[in-house]
């Protein structure tokens, strides 16, 4: 687990390099882009690229970000049983903000 | 010198006797992984609550074009580009590259982050500039410095429309 955990971590942060820099200049340099609008991201999003960067961008940031907190408090040398209810935990909260956070570009998507 | 309390006392691993460079880059990749963390969560909750309807979201996004929360954004540049170019750094560690040069490449990564921050901070708060500055020309204009750095953003925003 801790291998996988090492190496996903390093997978999803290279993803997110570029998933995250094309996020950036999508939704601030691509007009329109100086106001951000909801037309504007329905018309971005129609662009197949950025939408599925779009969404991988939402579960790769996810799971890096909480998988880094994992790593975080791992470090302070937690018991077992407290890491392993850590990893239930966040695995959760990963989930629920993954299904909360779908929603949303289906609605920019349909305009 | 400092003692280590708390928490901090369970693992002598993150508490060194002297904080150099490396340890240096080693925290601020964890305190700006946590921050993103907490922007990640609260950017996800406030675009599902925006995205109701259009009208919510633009209203919104208006009042996050204000000074305090441009400002703000700026400072989330600052963690997501040191945060993204030292993660490059410590990938290319992992695979067995540059170890011996850690140092320099520490030094090196400050550097450009610094250089892409100066950049993209100027261009991020060089609107709120314009308003300040010249206030009638800022309010005829809301585009105004907001493209300026993309030249090609009328055609890209073409080919977009066309895809």
């Amino acid at each position: 687990m801790r291998t996988w955990a090492w190496i996903l971590q390093r997978a999803s942060g290279a993803v997110l390099v570029f998933a995250l820099g094309l996020h950036w200049v999508v939704q601030h340099h691509v007009s329109p882009g100086a106001e951000i609008t909801f037309a504007g991201v329905h018309l971005k999003l129609q662009w197949l690229l950025y939408l599925v960067s779009d969404v991988l961008l939402l579960a790769f940031a996810l799971f890096h970000g909480l998988n880094g907190l994992r790593t975080v408090i791992l470090d302070f040398r937690v018991s077992p049983s407290a890491a392993a209810v850590l990893t239930v935990v966040l695995v959760l909260v990963g989930l629920g903000a993954l299904l909360y956070g779908v929603p949303p570009i289906m609605a920019f998507l349909r305009g | 010198m400092y003692k280590p309390r708390g928490v901090f006392m369970r693992n002598p691993d993150l508490v060194p006797a002297y904080l150099r460079p490396g340890m240096w880059g080693w925290i601020l990749h964890r305190v700006t992984g946590l921050l993103i963390l907490f922007y990640l969560l609260l950017h996800i909750w406030v675009i599902g609550r925006a995205a109701v309807s259009p009208q919510a979201f633009d209203a919104i996004m208006v009042t996050l074009g204000t000074p305090f929360w441009r400002v703000l954004e700026v400072g989330l540049l600052a963690c997501v580009l040191y945060h993204g170019i030292n993660g490059i750094r410590i990938i290319l560690f992992d695979l067995g590259y540059g170890i011996r040069v850690h140092r320099a490449w520490w030094y090196a990564t400050m550097a450009v982050v610094v250089v892409l921050f100066i950049i993209g901070a100027v261009h991020m708060l060089m609107p709120l500039f314009a308003a300040v500055v010249s206030p009638a020309a800022a309010a005829a204009g809301p585009a105004s410095g907001g493209t300026a750095l993309v030249a090609g953003a009328g055609p890209a925003a073409a080919a977009l429309a066309a895809l």
